[in-house]
């Protein structure tokens, strides 16, 4: 690639699997469509507030390594994560990932409604760019971890929201990321369900797969992750030991 | 150490705009998710008729009715067959504006759902790593598919009515090209707009309207230039589509092979306009999340 990213150099040099450097995003507020358009004309001007939602971010994922990441809602996980995953660009700063990404951002929300949980599995698959081959291979680990019974070949608008996740989730475990990117989404589960992730999760990181959580909940952080990073109005607070930061985690959330 | 691909994250390697405008660019990318496309548009129309008791076969029922309309209303009522059409039949002038009426439905059905597009894929633009800019072309690819449908039931049509179809029609497959070049570049143009202006969308609602008649639906073109000053013809042929339809109606009803020069130009002007339309929504992809 360019040689005028001189970290990259040193990325490709150690065992990182994700390097966040220095990253900061803002989001330009428009208090009106009309500022929009002006802000087009008059380019030297700025027409709109300045939100940041990420100030100067930087933290390393070693390989294999899980971390969570804590913080208020419109703290900059999602943000941050969004990055990772390539749909939103920093505002500065630079982040280098290695292999291959897979995400699971919202549960299920390619879904086709009208279609099977079989059918689903295809579907999803491309929107993941898992091929119809890995899918077939799997299919039976699919409908296994589905648990959904006969429902597998009815539609899914039919499903409860936890055959959903868990018919999401054993297609999500196809993917074979070297970096998997989790927002919320197991909490929709229930126990059953979350014990049954954090089994085939822990089995994939034994592999060398490396993982970043979002979670609200410290206590799925803590059985999942080994660091964790508290996010707080866009910085980073604190990074380091799953326990502690889970300390500061509800030490801030106390004094709201 | 290990050589897995290295994903670089940067605020600075923004790709110019003219990079975007190369031809390899768009047909190397089309060509990458060419299996994704086909796909998602037999994903999607199959979702459409799901649950339906008559399914698929609404697509040939709703081009019959279309065709009663209008050869009840434009015809049997208004009684243009002779004076606006030539013609002596009054289903022939049903036919005619029929075919017409097809092809201008995929340009209609794209655009119409071209600015609020992204926002209905919300998830595509925000959480998945998804080349969101294959989705103006699934609804593109659904459309043509119904369009095709719709040609196929004129075909039969007339096979019933007078026995034979013109040997012209090999040509109608042409006329598709530059009509899906056409109307994908003007959808990734709306689809982009329409992220960060919301007018768009009642705008283009509007001008819909503007192009069904300057498309020469329901009239033949050659009203339009007989009306207006034949210095003006090519001021209409700048909406590509009221060639393409001309052509249509040439190759498909009269038997004539096509106006050669009149498609050429347009042929040509429809990959300016795709190629265009791809480096718009290339260019400005990257904002869209911050918006959506």
């Amino acid at each position: 690639m360019s040689s005028n990213i001189p970290d990259l150099e040193s990325f490709q040099n150690n065992d990182l699997t994700v390097s966040v450097q220095h990253i900061s995003k803002m989001f330009p507020l428009y208090n009106s469509p009309w500022d929009r358009i002006k802000q087009k004309i008059w380019r030297n001007r700025n027409f709109f507030e300045k939100f940041w939602a990420l100030q100067d971010v930087s933290f390393d994922l070693k390989q294999g390594e899980a971390r969570g990441l804590l913080g208020h809602n419109g703290a900059g996980k999602s943000t941050l994560l969004q990055i990772l995953v390539g749909t939103l660009k920093p505002s500065s700063g630079s982040a280098f990932i290695r292999g291959r990404v897979g995400a699971i951002m919202t549960m299920g929300s390619g879904f086709k409604q009208d279609f099977t949980g079989r059918e689903n599995a295809y579907v999803l698959g491309a929107l993941m760019d898992i091929s119809k081959d890995a899918i077939d291979r799997r299919m039976d680990r699919i409908i296994d971890f589905a648990e959904v019974g006969p429902f597998f070949d009815r539609p899914v608008r039919t499903y409860s929201s936890g055959m959903l996740a868990r018919l999401a989730f054993g297609i999500y475990t196809c993917l074979e990321p070297d970096l998997l990117i989790v927002d919320e989404a197991i909490s929709v589960g229930d126990a059953a369900f979350k014990q049954k992730c954090l089994e085939h999760i822990s089995e994939l990181l034994k592999n060398g797969m490396s993982m970043l959580l979002v979670s609200h909940s410290p206590p799925i952080i803590e059985s999942f992750c080994d660091n964790a990073t508290v996010f707080e109005r866009g910085h980073i607070i604190f990074d380091g030991d799953v326990g502690e930061a889970i300390e500061v985690y509800k030490r801030k959330r106390s004094r709201k | 150490m290990n050589s897995q691909n290295i994903t670089v994250i940067s605020s600075k390697n923004r790709i110019p705009f003219r990079r975007y405008l190369s031809p390899s660019h768009l047909v190397k990318q089309i060509f990458r998710y060419r299996q994704l496309l086909g796909q998602s548009i037999l994903w999607e129309i199959n979702d459409r008729y799901r649950g339906s008791a008559l399914g698929i076969l609404w697509a040939g029922i709703i081009p019959l009715v279309r065709l009663a309309v209008f050869t009840l209303i434009f015809s049997m009522l208004l009684g243009g067959k002779k004076v606006v059409w030539g013609l002596d039949s009054d289903l022939e002038v049903g036919m005619m504006i029929l075919c017409g009426f097809i092809l201008f439905n995929i340009f209609a059905e794209s655009i119409g759902k071209a600015p609020r597009l992204m926002w209905i894929n919300k998830t595509y633009v925000k959480n998945i790593a998804f080349p969101i800019e294959i989705i103006p072309l699934i609804g593109i690819g659904v459309a043509v598919v119904h369009s095709m449908i719709g040609m196929g039931i004129l075909i039969v049509l007339e096979l019933f009515k007078s026995g034979s179809v013109s040997w012209t029609i090999i040509f109608l497959p042409l006329l598709y090209l530059p009509l899906v070049f056409f109307v994908a570049g003007i959808s990734w143009i709306i689809a982009a707009l329409g992220v960060f202006y919301r007018d768009v969308n009642n705008l283009i609602q509007s001008l819909i309207q503007v192009f069904f008649l300057l498309s020469a639906v329901i009239f033949p073109l050659k009203r339009f230039t007989e009306a207006l000053s034949d210095q003006l013809e090519w001021v209409l042929r700048l909406n590509l589509l009221a060639t393409i339809i001309e052509n249509a109606r040439r190759v498909f009803m009269e038997g004539h092979p096509p106006d050669w020069f009149w498609l050429n130009i347009t042929f040509i002007s429809s990959i300016g306009v795709m190629m265009l339309g791809y480096a718009v929504f290339m260019y400005y992809k990257r904002e869209f999340a911050d918006v959506i």
